[in-house]
């Protein structure tokens, strides 16, 4: 990572963790203000909301800027390819120089678009005039074109932390075995689905062992990690659980995926629905990991909602009322465990809030889905778990836990 | 003054809580329990139960109006009807045990079930209208206005029980309710109906949730009420645009719409609102400004060029005079 990066997301994560705390009312505004002096920021940082604009109004004007003399000079494929050449290090030259080393931008929405568009226009480049040049060697020049795009979000990840370039270079990692197979007419339909489940299973391992050392690893470079973990994750799961139910793809896509290699893979897969989320949840709690354990109670809740496509019991209404109450009863009684525990603990697990989930300032009120999931305003912390209540200096506090 | 940043290498926030607690920003205590908190000796499953309670009580109105639909002739009606009576009742028993009554103002739930066993309540209540519709036909062909009943309890629960949760789903029942109702007028102008409700609904929804808080009642409940309004009113007035006749008034509309949310982004500092205003304008200025004129496709780029260029320059100049990331 570029050390204006690594030197200054450290400085970032510490003023936006200082908010949080006083959010949960562990500190005082006042201490936050000391916190945000002593770690003052070089880096510019915008609202999430202006950044998503930023990157939007880049994008069109980048695209018209390329689509003016395009379309007056009446360019075809080499005239393209050509603006693409010319376009794609202007734009990442613009975002590296003169927007992140000139101007110190730090997440800004437009310097994050220029360079993912440098990214799409180098692809396109290799791929656009390959156009003419018969079958086999489009279907090379776009299978190049691929491995451009996950080169280059691979490179954006390691130079600059995106984590939404890591989650590109993921399901770009995903789409290769399938462009592999197009291109090389691999006659095994399930050989594509074979080698998309060993990367993503390698991805999912490498990104859990690089993140052990997560305490000295750049704040990017743990978003970065986190979401090729979960997104291999969430892959692996999505594919054998799509792959087991046929039915649904027949619903959805009105396409069947080929039959079986074997006649056990069906229910093996159907068996991994299940696997996948308990190991997941078994995982997350065993190493108290948020992101693992996120996975885990969502993967369940979809597995249970997709039962009916691969176990057929005939009771769908029984099934989901049952497991309704399985579900909800669980959370009841993991809750009333929790807060009758020491101090509502139980080892290192309590059911109170601590640091509330970062929401960049988005009314969570505006999804009914995660409406109980906002915020409470000023809710004193319940007996037991005490943060807060220090001043400044730390005469007063009264953080006991 | 040299800030210690500089000359902070490679550490994370567990090491600045060190420097916080001997620069003593921090208490020993306050220190004591985020280093607790960052090294995971404290962990919390709040969020994580509350999702768990919110799946599982989905999953369960969701099997229990199968089972109603599945059983309703077959099951003794009587035993369906009392048993999802005296779980709603239940539900509602427990809600007004624990609640505090009603206050104006913002309440701090009594616990984390509580919540959800409101929404369950106010689920089964849905659940049992549609057992009393599908058995007793009760209103017959005007089954419509059920959802009109169910918005109003709703509507009575979330301000009762103080939930935001109920609030929604209330708020999304009546626009049902009014989609519904436009379904039914025929095939004849039903877009336009559809799109005139919309504007109605979404313009009722802000102006109650403004009216709210203008007289001190529930203000906590006015996020909800703009970003369902705004959006609502946003989006339908756009398609209004799209439309062949008074689409000046429509565009009139969108501007004075998106304009005023704006205002608000940036007087409550909630730029959810400016993403509302300058998405949902620019679509529909483009839409409108392309429909009526004759344009090249020179001329079109160059406006999208133009556009682009002038909105990056006045978010830019917006950043710096609200510094937008705090």
């Amino acid at each position: 990572m570029i050390a204006l990066y690594e030197k200054g997301e450290r400085r970032v994560a510490v003023v936006e963790e200082s908010r949080r705390w006083q959010e949960a009312k562990m500190i005082t505004a006042e201490q936050t203000a000391a916190v945000a002096e002593r770690y003052r920021l070089e880096l510019v940082r915008v609202n999430l909301f202006i950044r998503i604009l930023l990157a939007v109004f880049t994008t069109v004007g980048v695209v018209a800027l390329m689509a003016l003399p395009a379309v007056i000079l009446k360019v075809e494929e080499t005239g393209f390819t050509l603006l693409c050449l010319i376009f794609a290090p202007l734009c990442a030259k613009v975002a590296d120089h003169e927007l992140i080393a000139g101007r110190r931008l730090y997440r800004c929405g437009a310097e994050e678009a220029l360079l993912m568009l440098a990214v799409g226009m180098l692809a396109l480049a290799v791929a656009i005039p390959a156009h003419g040049w018969g079958d086999g060697a489009e279907r090379l020049a776009w299978l190049t074109a691929h491995g451009i795009v996950l080169s280059g979000a691979i490179l954006l990840t390691v130079r600059y932390g995106y984590a939404l370039a890591a989650f590109g270079a993921m399901l770009a990692l995903a789409g290769i075995p399938f462009h592999l197979a197009d291109t090389l007419h691999w006659q095994q339909p399930l050989l594509p689905r074979l080698v998309l489940l060993l990367l993503l299973g390698a991805a999912a391992i490498w990104g859990q062992r690089r993140l052990v050392g997560r305490r000295v690893l750049p704040r990017g470079y743990v978003w970065s990690l986190e979401t090729v973990r979960l997104a291999a994750w969430a892959g692996i799961y999505l594919d054998v659980n799509l792959f087991a139910h046929r039915l649904l793809w027949l619903e959805w896509l009105r396409w069947t995926p080929a039959e079986s290699l074997f006649p056990w893979s069906d229910h093996f897969c159907a068996l991994l629905t299940v696997i996948l989320p308990m190991a997941a949840l078994a995982m997350g709690i065993g190493r108290r990991d948020r992101a693992l354990l996120w996975f885990g109670v969502v993967s369940a809740i979809l597995s249970i909602l997709t039962l009916k496509y691969y176990v057929h019991f005939g009771h769908l209404a029984e099934e989901l009322t049952a497991a309704g109450l399985s579900v909800a009863g669980l959370a009841f009684g993991l809750l009333h465990w929790l807060r009758a525990g020491s101090k509502h603990c139980r080892g290192a697990y309590t059911a109170e809030p601590l640091l509330e989930p970062r929401l960049y300032g988005f009314d969570a009120e505006a999804l009914a889905a995660i409406q109980p999931l906002a915020p409470e305003a000023g809710v004193p912390q319940a007996e037991g778990v005490k943060p807060g209540g220090g001043t400044f200096g730390g005469g007063g506090a009264s953080g006991g836990y | 003054m040299e800030t210690y940043g500089n000359r902070w290498g490679r550490c994370g926030v567990q090491d600045a809580l060190n420097d916080l607690e001997n620069s003593e920003i921090l208490s020993r205590e306050q220190a004591a329990l985020l280093r607790r908190i960052y090294d995971r000796e404290l962990f919390s499953v709040h969020w994580e139960l509350r999702l768990l309670l919110y799946a599982g009580i989905l999953i369960l109105t969701t099997g229990l109006g199968l089972l109603v639909a599945k059983h309703f002739s077959s099951i003794g009606y009587l035993t369906l009807l009392a048993i999802i009576s005296m779980g709603c009742a239940g539900c509602f028993a427990y809600c007004l045990r624990h609640g505090g009554g009603f206050s104006p103002e913002s309440r701090a739930t009594p616990d984390a079930a509580y919540d959800y066993v409101l929404l369950l309540g106010c689920l089964l209540l849905g659940t049992l209208q549609g057992y009393l519709q599908l058995r007793y036909q009760i209103l017959a062909q005007y089954w419509n206005w059920w959802l009109l009943a169910s918005a109003l309890i709703y509507l009575l629960c979330a301000h009762y029980f103080d939930n935001r949760l109920v609030l929604s789903l209330a708020l999304s029942t009546l626009g049902a309710w009014l989609g519904v109702k436009t379904s039914q007028l025929g095939t004849g102008g039903w877009d336009g109906a559809l799109r005139d409700n919309a504007i109605f609904f979404g313009a009722m929804v802000v102006a109650a949730g403004a009216t709210q808080t203008r007289l001190g009642w529930k203000r906590h409940f006015l996020p909800v009420h703009l970003h369902l309004g705004v959006n609502v009113l946003l989006a339908a007035l756009i398609v209004g645009i799209g439309s062949r006749t008074a689409s000046s008034v429509y565009l009139a509309g969108l501007v004075l719409t998106g304009s005023g949310s704006a205002f608000y982004a940036l007087r409550e500092r909630s730029f959810a609102f400016l993403l509302y205003a300058v998405l949902y304008g620019y679509v529909g200025i483009t839409g409108f400004m392309l429909n009526h004129g004759h344009w090249s496709s020179e001329g079109i780029i160059f406006y999208f060029l133009v556009s682009a260029a002038t909105l990056l320059a006045a978010l830019v100049a917006l950043h710096r005079r609200f510094r937008s990331a705090e």
